[in-house]
This record gives C-alpha cells, structure tokens and sequence, in this order.
C-alpha cells in the first residue's frame, strides 16, 4: 500500500507533471539540504526554538523522494546521471543511485527526521539552534553524497563534507576542553585518515583509467585489472584506511568514544546511525573490487573480529551511559564489517546480505538506544551509570523502549537484532567451513564471544539503569519523569519499527535489503529470513551465546575493576596514549619549528630568503664550474656609449646615497633622483611609456616620502647599527648583488623563448585602432590585467584609509607629553581627539575632566609650551562644581 | 642580456637595495623597496632587448611580423613600440616586457604607499621606527 502510493509519487515524477532526468531528481536530493541551510536563519526568526520541526520537514522531504525511488530499484532499473565537471581528469558530477545507495539514503533521511524532531525539545531555546540545524542538515546532505556518488572524487568530496560537519557538531559546545579534543580527534583521525583513501582512489585511477564508480562495477575487464594489478594490495590497504577510521574500526576506534562530547542528538545521528556507516558503506561499494581475495579476507573481516571483541571488551568498563553506546557502536560496525569480509567468490554465502540486513537493524535499534540514552541524560543532569537505579517506575515508557532497543541489541528474539545476529552466526559458520574447517572453526567461536560481550552490556544498560535502588547524589534530581512526547516519540517509532523487523521482516528484506545486496553481489543467495528455522548451528549458537552471556553478567563488575587497574597499572598500554603522544609532540616540534623561523623581525625573514636564492644560484654555478661549462654569455659586450655611461654613474651614485646619507631628507632626495634617472634610462632604452609613468610614480613617492617624515614622530634618534651588523648585512647584500649579476651574465646560454610580441605588434593597430602598442597592451589585450592592478591600488588605499583611521582615541594623555608632542610636530592636538582641561585633576572621571581639543590652544614660549582653554567649552564640559573650582583659581 | 655594464648597474642597484631592507629604520627599508624595484624592472625591460640571432628578423610588410627585430644594440637605429605607419626596415624592442613593467611601477607605488603609513602609524603608536625597538617592545 505504502509503496503503490510512493510508487505512483515516481511515475509522476516520471512521465507525469514534473518531469526529472534522474540525474537532476538525485542531485534535487543531494543538494536540498545543502540549499536549505541557507533558508535556517529565515526560518529561526519565524519559528524560533520550533525550527527544528523546519529541518525535520527537510528530511521528511528527502526520505519521500529517495523513497520514491524504490519501486524501480526493486525493479533493477537503476537511475544515473552525470554532467561533466573536469573531463580532462574524468572527473564528473555524476549520480548513482542503486539498491546500496537508496538503503543508506532511506536510513540517513529516516533517522535525519526523527532526530531534528528530537533536537525540538532536547536543545534548550537559549542554545545557538541556527548553526546546530545548519550543521545537521550539511551533513544530511553530505551523506546523500557519498550514497549518490558515482564519482569516486566526488565520493571524496563529500565524504570529507561529512568529516567537516562531524568535526562542527563534535565541537558544538565550544567552550568545552573535551568537546574541542574530542571534535580535533575525530578531525585528525577520519579526515587524515581520508588522505589515504584518497590516494588509494589515484590508485584505482591508475589500474583503471577512471573515477566512475558504476563504470568499474559493471565492466569485469576492470574487475579483472584490478585483480591482476599488483597495485591490488596497497589500494586496498589505502582505502580500507580511510573506511576504517571513518567506521572506527581496528586502531581507529580511539576517535568514537571522544566525539560522544557532541550533543546526544548528533551522537545519535552521527555516531551510531549513518556518519559511522559510511565506511562499511564504502567497504561495501568497493566489495565486487576486492573481495574474495585473502588480503580481502584478512584484512576485513580479521580487523573486524579483533575489533569486535576488543571494542565489546572494552565497553565492560564503561560508566558514561554514551560511552558504553560508543562501544558498542564500533563492536557492532565490526560485525559488519566481519560480514563483509566473510566472501569468497567461490562461495558467496550470506554474508553480504547478512551484513546489509544488519546495517539497517543496527540504525534503528542504535538511534533508538542514543535517543533514550538522551532522555535520561536530559532528566537525570548526568550520564553517569553509577549514580542511576531505579528508574522504571518513574519513567516507565522510556523503561519499555529501552528494554526493547537494548534486548534488540543483544539478539533476543523476536526483534530484528535476533535475526541479523542469526545470520551473522550463519555465515561465519558457513566461512569456516569454506575455508576447510579445522581451525577455522575459531572464527564461529570468535563470533560467540563477541555475541556474550554484546548481550552483558545491553543488559546491563536495563538492569543498571532502571532496576534496583538509586544511590543518593546530589547532582541528581530526586523526583525524573518521562519526557514530553516530542522526545519519547522518535524512539518509540524506532521500537515499533525494531518490533515489526523483528516479527515480519520479508517486506523489508525484499524492498529494502534485497536490492542492496543484489548491488554488491549479483550472484548472492536470495535472503530467506525467518524467526524460526529448526535447531541449526547458528540457533545453538544463539543459546550459548544467551547463557554465557548471563554468566559474564554477574561477573561484570570483576571484570570492569580489572580493567580499570590493568590501565592504572600500564597508562602506556593505549591507543590514546599513542595518540596523545603523537598530537603533543607534533604540537612541540611544530612549535619549537616555528621559534626557530619565525623569530619576528622583518630583517632575518629577508635574510632567510636571500640566503634560500643565493644557494640556489650558487648549486648550478657550482656545477659548471666543476664541469668545466661556460658560465658567461659568449658574446659580451663590453662597448658602451658615452651618454649610457654617465647614466649608468649617476644612478649607481645616486643609490649609493640613498644607502649612506644619514639623515631623512637627504636620503629620499637621493632616493627620487635615482627615479628620475632610472625614468631617463627607461627613455634612453625605447619605452617612453615607462618613462613617463615612471616620472610621475617618482614625484608621488618623494611627495609621500616626505609628507610621512614630516609627521613622523620619533622620540628618540634610531640608533646606529653596529660595525658588525652592517659588515654582516653588506655581505649579504654583495651576495645578493653577485648572485643576479651572475644570473644576468649567464642568462643567454640558454635559448630564449621565441617572444609572442610579433602578435600584438602585427595586430595591435588592426584590432584595436591604437598605435602604441604598450598601451594597447595594457588597455586592450591585457585589459584585466589592468583591472587587477586597479583593484590593488584600491585595496592599497583602503588599506592605507584604515591605517589611518584605525587610530585609538588617546583619552587621559598627561597635558605635558601631549604639549610635548604638539610642540615637537607644531600641529596642535591635530591627533589626540581631546585634551584634559588644565587645573582639572587627572585621572577619575576622563569625561568630566575633558574639552574638545579645538578649544584648547598652545602657546609657544621659548622652552616651556603653555596651554589655555576656552572659558565656555570648559563651562560646558564641566559640571558646576568643577567649574567653579577653576573660576575661583584663576582669580 | 649581454651588456655587461647594464648587468652591472642593476646588479649595484639591487644590491644597495637589499642593505637597505637589511637596516633597522622603517624609512630606509621602504627605500630599499624601491631600489629593488627599480633594479627588478630594469631587468625585465632590458631582457626586451635581445641578439638578433636569437629571433627570426622578419623585414616583410607590416602584416607578416613587419620590421619587428630585437637587437642588442640599442643605441641606434631601433624604435620604441608605437607604430607610426608602414616601418620599412626599423626594428621595435619588445612592447610585451614594457606593459610588465608598467604595471610592475604602479604595484610598488602601492607597496610602498603602504610602507610609508604602516612607518607612520607605527611611529604615531611607539614613537619610534626602529623594527628592533618595536619589537622589544611589542615583547
């Protein structure tokens, strides 16, 4: 029923009123929440704290349109499109959407709405709500991304878009030390992470010859080439690097538990549902590339059976409520991604489809868990299990669900987790005995384990949190109850949902998982599930599973208190220890690095990089001169005309005073006429335009010059630089004087370039009517050029205005330093916006005790300035009292 | 360039310029910025001028690259780039370096317009432009 109705959405959207190429529908899809981040702002000013239910629409939107695409997805009809973006790189906009694509597409979009609704109530109105919807709906839109793609530069566009939005929404709560070492941690790790991925897709580009996704999947050519390549192993190590930190898997993991500093909601969202599943999703879209190969085998589903356990052992010492969802989290990604790993092509198995089948279990059942996780936060003030107990009569709604997500989580029949814990009991029976059985039978065993670790922590969030007694705390509230319905129905639809899974889940299989799988893996066996399939290996499983899992219950806190001794004990002994390690030093090498460069004077920055030229000029040198090869031009020459010649003195004269002339105005006078010769030399050398702008440039600097050393205020006279400095400092100069005297000498070994200018000269006077070709130049065939010249000049005199205006107002100046300075530039009180009144006392009140500095006026006697004040501005800047003083003074 | 005495002068040129930029005095640093400049420009509006073996000399009609020559020798016989009609035998110096720098010109004017105000507000806040000073006291 549901599905005739979106159906008959798709075949309007089809033949009917609108109209769309599948490329524009998905694109519509991918870039929506993009463009609506936009609309946030303008919807906060109509809704205020309601905003969230505009976001929540958002998705609503998306999940109804990638909904609709179902029915012909079911059908095999997979919608594409790409325009071309960067052909000459094949890299193009291009959409795919498949079964694979539309699941992650459906979980994203359908988590996306319940959580916006969720962030309704769960944010308080006081929080910055624009910037934490902006945020959610660029990730949304980023996931859509990396589901759509069919470009694997595009892929990696997106995909880095949702490190970004992760790493904003980890770091929500600026102001916190963990949440910004959490948002930096999962910023360094996924994005770094991602660099690899990405040149593992070069990798791919290389065998292949192409960035197109679909293009690789479909054609077994490339499949084959890929294979066969013997860049096989470091691609997919490559790529898998980038997957495994973005799923927290292996020794990735470190990130997860830290960006729980985010909201609930996000964490909710991010961390359990979608952004974690991008890199099972990303393992899954490569799956036809790589697997059934033992690297393949190795490395997936080895890491992901270490991982699993790991990650479900470690969350045994967990006391922060999300801090035990965080591991979970990676233990159940690990799960799919040991699912995924468990391929041979000989024998597909099930696998994949138990992989697919759990992925979306594992979003529903993980969601509900963060949001109830959320609830209890929300009204306990903490997520600390320790200080909670006792919770089911208070809150008894949230009780159920909780009960529901949690044995969901731990396998428990009938909910859906049981049947996708079947399946993966199933297929990795099924691996050990492709693989031969013997020891291979470890791998189920290793499945069980992690199974029991699952089912201890489920059960302990619900016995923990809401059987027993409370201990008494201050910091928490005495009297909880449940929250309003905007926070208790998204879980409850995820716990409906969990329950219907669980009961019937053949419509779910066979719309949503079946095409999935189909999309990885063609020749997959058809997915039958079942509550009930007789007493097989993976039901015994099942039950072992249940009664060691009772067992590790009671020793939970045994277990828990090793750990915590075992880290007290060995603080090296961890991954964030590395971690920490490696971002300190970083930190330190970075900044000791920067001590040594950056030492903040102008001169040895110079210094440095004429140092850097010298050197360069100096190799090549080097090696001629020891080869034996000519270092000069071989036709130099010497000739030289009179007029040239005194040129050529005068203005080496002439810099040389600007070098050596002390004091200001001598030097700029020697400074402009060395200007004005080097515009005769420009006269004398045929450019007459360069002349003249030459003359004028110069006239406006010595103005400038001068201008500046009139108003200079120097207190004291600059000291001379000491013997050494200068002997230092010519040195480097007659380095630098060498080294371009050298490169301009032997710049004609060389060939030259043939010059273009033959262009401009045969055209100039044809295209543009002018017969001054540097000026045509200039105006004309290089026009934005000019342009860009004009907008430095502008920029230049914007800057210069600020500069100027930028002046702080220099209130409570004592009267003596600034007749000081007065006297000194001759301009009364022209830069100090207002004098304290004589007689007044300084200090205290800097309003009261001040007039406008029109009124005051200097008074140049001999040595010692005097100062007097107009009587009215004092009256009116003054209040009665003072006033008065003054007058009775002054008589 | 094969001009050893203009190679030199630039060279000397460029040279008091970089002492310059090497000096404590923000003044004297804006004036080695503009030493360098001009150093720099006169480079590149000499390389305009090359052996005329390096380029085909092409003396045909106006159309067909008319008169254009680069030689090295520019006291005489060669012309500025301003085509005054139908140029028999003349030879131009290549226009292209001097729209360079004619633009290179009025960008370090800019530069050193800047300079000059940051000399000038730095001396208005410190009372002083001596860059060793102000660091001192910036700390």
């Amino acid at each position: 029923m549901v599905f005739h109705l979106l159906y008959s959405t798709y075949q309007l959207e089809k033949h009917g009123v609108i109209t769309l190429d599948p490329f524009y529908f998905i694109a519509l899809i991918v870039l929506l929440p993009f463009v609506m981040t936009l609309a946030v702002p303008f919807a906060y000013k109509l809704m205020k704290e309601k905003v969230g239910w505009f976001a929540a629409a958002i998705a609503a939107v998306c999940f109804l349109l990638i909904a609709s695409m179902v029915p012909s997805i079911m059908d095999g009809n997979n919608p594409a499109g790409a325009v071309s973006w960067i052909p000459s790189l094949s890299v193009n906009l291009a959409f795919y959407a498949d079964g694979l694509a539309v699941l992650l597409g459906l979980i994203v979009s359908f988590i996306g709405i319940l959580i916006l609704s969720y962030s309704n109530k769960y944010l308080s109105k006081d929080e910055d709500l624009v910037r934490y919807y902006q945020y959610l709906l660029v990730f949304m839109g980023s996931m859509f991304g990396v589901a759509f793609s069919d470009n694997l530069i595009q892929l990696f566009i997106f995909w880095e878009l949702t490190s970004i939005s992760s790493f904003m929404l980890i770091g929500y709560y600026r102001k916190t030390k963990e949440s910004i070492y959490g948002a930096t941690k999962a910023l360094l790790i996924t994005g770094g992470a991602g660099l690899f991925m990405f040149v593992g897709f070069m990798c791919l580009f290389a065998i292949t010859g192409t960035y197109g996704i679909s293009e690789m999947l479909t054609n077994p050519e490339m499949l084959a080439a890929i294979k066969e390549s013997p860049l096989f192993t470091i691609t997919l190590i490559l790529i898998l690097i980038g997957a495994l930190a973005k799923s927290a898997q292996g020794p990735f993991f470190i990130w997860l538990p830290n960006a729980m500093e985010a909201p609930t909601p996000v964490s909710a969202f991010l961390h359990s549902a979608t952004m974690v599943k991008a890199g099972v999703f990303l393992v899954a879209r490569l799956h036809p590339m790589f697997s059934g190969t033992t690297d393949w085998f190795v490395l997936v589903a080895g890491l992901g059976l270490i991982t699993m356990i790991g990650a479900g052992f470690l969350a045994l010492k967990q006391t922060d409520l999300k801090a035990i969802l965080a591991f979970s989290t990676i233990s159940q990604l690990a799960y799919l991604m040991t699912m995924f790993g468990f391929t041979t092509y000989a024998e597909p198995g099930i696998g994949v489809s138990a992989a697919v089948f759990h992925l979306l279990n594992h979003a529903t059942f993980k969601a509900c868990l963060f949001l109830l996780v959320g609830i209890i936060a929300h009204e306990l003030h903490t997520r600390d299990i320790r200080k909670m107990g006792g919770l089911r009569k208070e809150m008894p709604i949230t009780f159920v669900l909780m009960v529901i997500a949690a044995a969901a989580m731990a396998g428990i029949p009938p909910l859906n987790g049981y049947l996708s814990k079947e399946l993966f009991y199933e297929s990795s029976v099924h691996m050990a005995e492709a693989l031969g059985g013997g020891i291979a039978y470890l791998i189920p065993v290793l499945a069980v384990i992690g199974g029991v670790l699952t089912f201890a922590y489920s059960f302990r969030l619900i016995l923990k949190i809401f059987t027993g007694k409370r201990t008494e705390d201050p910091d928490v509230p005495k009297h909880v109850h449940d929250p309003s319905w905007v926070m208790l129905a998204p879980p409850a639809i995820l716990a409906v949902l969990i329950v219907v899974i669980g009961l019937v889940p053949t419509p779910f299989v066979e719309a949503l998982v079946q095409p999935a799988v189909n999309a990885i893996l063609p020749g997959a066996e058809h997915l039958h599930v079942a509550l009930w399939h007789g007493i097989t290996p993976a039901f015994i499983m099942t039950i072992i599973t249940f009664a060691l899992g009772i067992l590790l219950y009671t020793q939970y806190d045994r277990i828990a208190a090793w750990q915590v001794r075992f880290n007290e004990k060995h603080p090296k002994i961890s991954l964030n220890y590395v971690y920490n390690t490696m971002v300190d030093n970083a930190f330190r090498f970075g900044a000791t690095f920067g001590r040594m460069l950056q030492k903040g004077s102008p001169r040895r920055y110079v210094g440095i990089m004429l140092a850097f030229i010298i050197f360069m000029v100096a190799i090549p040198l080097g090696f001629a001169l020891a080869t034996g090869q000519p270092i000069f031009s071989t036709n130099l020459i010497f000739k030289i005309a009179i007029s040239e010649m005194i040129l050529f003195i005068l203005i080496v004269l002439a810099a040389w005073g600007a070098s050596v002339l002390p004091r200001y105005v001598p030097m700029i006078l020697a400074s402009s006429a060395l200007g004005f010769f080097v515009a005769l030399l420009y006269a004398y050398l045929k450019a007459p335009d360069l002349a003249m702008t030459q003359l004028c440039v110069e006239t406006l600097s010595t103005i400038m010059f001068l201008l500046v050393i009139m108003k200079l205020r120097t207190k004291e006279a600059i000291r001379p630089e000491t013997n050494k400095v200068r002997l230092r400092n010519a040195f480097i100069a007659l380095c630098a004087a060498s080294a371009l005297f050298l490169l301009l000498m032997g710049a004609d070994l060389f060939p030259a370039f043939e010059s273009f200018s033959h262009y401009f000269m045969d055209k100039g006077v044809e295209l543009t009517g002018g017969k001054n070709i540097v000026n045509v130049i200039v105006v004309d065939f290089r026009g934005y050029d000019t342009i860009g010249e004009i907008s430095v000049l502008s920029i230049a005199a914007l800057a210069i205005y600020n500069l100027i205006q930028s002046r702080t107002k220099k209130d409570g100046v004592s009267v003596d330093a600034d007749a000081d300075a007065a006297s000194k530039t001759a301009v009364p009180g022209n830069f100090v916006p207002s004098c304290p009144i004589p007689g007044a006392p300084v200090g205290g009140n800097q309003v009261l005790g001040h007039v406008p500095c029109e009124d005051v006026t200097i008074h140049q006697n001999g040595d010692k300035p005097t100062m007097s004040v107009d009587e009215k501005s004092v009256n009116s800047h003054l209040d009665e009292g003072f006033s008065n003083t003054i007058r009775e003074e002054k008589k | 360039m094969t001009e050893v005495f203009t190679a030199l002068t630039i060279s000397l040129v460029f040279g008091i310029g970089i002492y310059m930029i090497l000096r404590r005095d923000i003044m004297k640093i804006a004036v080695g910025f503009s030493l360098i400049s001009h150093a720099i420009n006169l480079t590149i509006v000499t390389s305009g001028i090359f052996t005329g073996t390096l380029v085909p000399i092409l003396t045909e009609t106006i159309n067909e690259h008319a008169g254009f020559i680069f030689t090295d020798d520019f006291a005489n016989g060669i012309l500025a780039p301003i085509v005054t009609g139908f140029t028999e035998n003349g030879s131009f110096v290549d226009p292209l370096t001097q729209a360079l720098v004619l633009t290179a010109i009025v960008i370090s004017f800019a530069t050193t317009a800047i300079l000059l105000t940051l000399a000038y507000r730095i001396s208005e806040e410190y009372g002083t432009t001596d860059v060793d000073e102000l660091r001192r006291l910036h700390g």
